[in-house]
């Protein structure tokens, strides 16, 4: 997966389309890059916080960065990451933590997938 | 369709102020005829007492030519009148027409799943520019998240409401206290005070007109609504939000004040 920026129709993707569309409609074409951009920079502070979270087991801003983090990708239809999201959002509820083995590096290959597409969506 | 030019020319010009183009007549023939023709139209509204040929009737007609078109029925008696037939109808207007259900109706239809994925571009009709100076609130928006604050923000904006912003659950209890709102759209999962605890604290504020609360949550767990009610708040919506969710969740506190 190291292609660079690309556009909706690749086989590849990892965003569904008709959730893209219907944000994009609901936040109007002009709007949906500046959203884009809020996730972009906001994302990576989500991900810092659920590792700072998990070191200093505090399972309540895990689950709130993992919910935050679930919201926006579920609103961009970023599918995957919104799964994995949710997964560790559970964890966190159901205060299992101790079982999160490799999962928070795979949301955050998720993520940095997810990430790549919407910056090639952008409009 | 309907044999009333009064009731045509009302429901031209409100439909219109929404931004939806109609195309009307009194008879029945001439609307199946369009249809038949293949004309393109995204909803019916059929009136069900015309002389000569009925709602029900034109409605079957239509159906056999067209198996996806929505209709809507628009009678004094409503569904009561076409019991056998209730799924070939949409939704059902009352009369006297009143516009909130009619804005009610079409918003509700416009955002199913079919056409609403068949049509993005249709959440943008539904953002009525106007409606804030029709239903003029006040509004504290109680949410964390920068990409939803942004664009819950953006989505009132377009509905004509400016909305005052909480970032989290301690800062919404302090503005409700501070000024009168009429409505907050309450993030449940919120860092300092989570939206239940915020909710609590504002009911136990004796000293202020009590706004509406609405609930905004990513999550679709059973029992959810409940604990949001549990605690205090008025209504639900889930996210991503959905436009039609929103406007109802707004009309309902509306109503709530007018009453």
């Amino acid at each position: 997966m190291n292609q660079p920026d690309h556009g909706v129709n690749m086989p590849e993707t990892t965003i569904d389309i008709k959730s893209f569309e219907n944000l994009k409609a609901l936040a109007g074409s002009d709007f949906i890059g500046e959203l884009i951009d809020t996730f972009l920079a906001d994302g990576p502070n989500m991900i810092q916080q659920l590792r700072d979270a998990l070191a200093k087991h505090d399972v309540d801003t895990f689950r709130r960065a993992a919910h935050s983090l679930k919201s926006n990708a579920a609103s961009f239809g970023a599918s995957t990451l919104t799964a994995h999201s949710r997964e560790l959002e559970e964890l966190a509820r159901e205060n299992k933590l101790s079982e999160i083995g490799s999962r928070l590096e795979v949301l955050e290959d998720a993520y940095r997938d997810a990430a790549r597409e919407l910056k090639g969506m952008r409009s | 369709v309907d044999d009333n030019a009064t009731n045509r020319r009302i429901l031209a010009l409100q439909t219109a102020k929404w931004g939806m183009l109609s195309t009307d007549t009194a008879h029945p023939r001439t609307a199946l005829e369009w249809v038949i023709n293949g004309s393109q139209f995204d909803i019916a509204i059929l009136d069900m007492h015309m002389p000569e040929m009925d709602g029900l009737h034109l409605a079957l007609e239509i159906r056999r030519y067209n198996p996806t078109l929505p209709m809507i029925l628009f009678s004094s008696l409503g569904r009561r009148e076409i019991n056998e037939h209730t799924n070939l109808f949409a939704s059902y207007l009352a009369k006297p027409l009143k516009q909130s259900q009619l804005y009610d109706t079409l918003a509700g239809l416009f955002s199913g799943a079919k056409l609403y994925d068949d049509k993005p571009s249709g959440a943008r009709l539904l953002l009525d520019p106007e409606m804030g100076a029709r239903h003029p609130l006040k509004i504290l928006l109680a949410e964390d998240n920068a990409v939803n604050q942004k664009l819950a923000l953006r989505v009132l904006e377009q509905m004509g409401y400016r909305a005052d912003v909480a970032s989290n659950g301690l800062e919404a209890v302090e503005s409700v206290a501070r000024q009168t709102y009429d409505a907050i759209l309450m993030d449940v999962h919120m860092p300092e005070l989570d939206g239940l605890d915020a909710t609590r604290q504002i009911r136990k504020l004796d000293t202020i007109r009590q706004p509406s609360i609405i609930a905004m949550t990513a999550n679709a767990m059973q029992g959810d609504r409940e604990m949001c009610i549990a605690a205090g708040m008025d209504d639900y919506i889930a996210k991503p939000v959905r436009v039609e969710e929103l406007v109802n969740a707004l009309l309902k506190v509306k109503a709530a004040i007018a009453k």
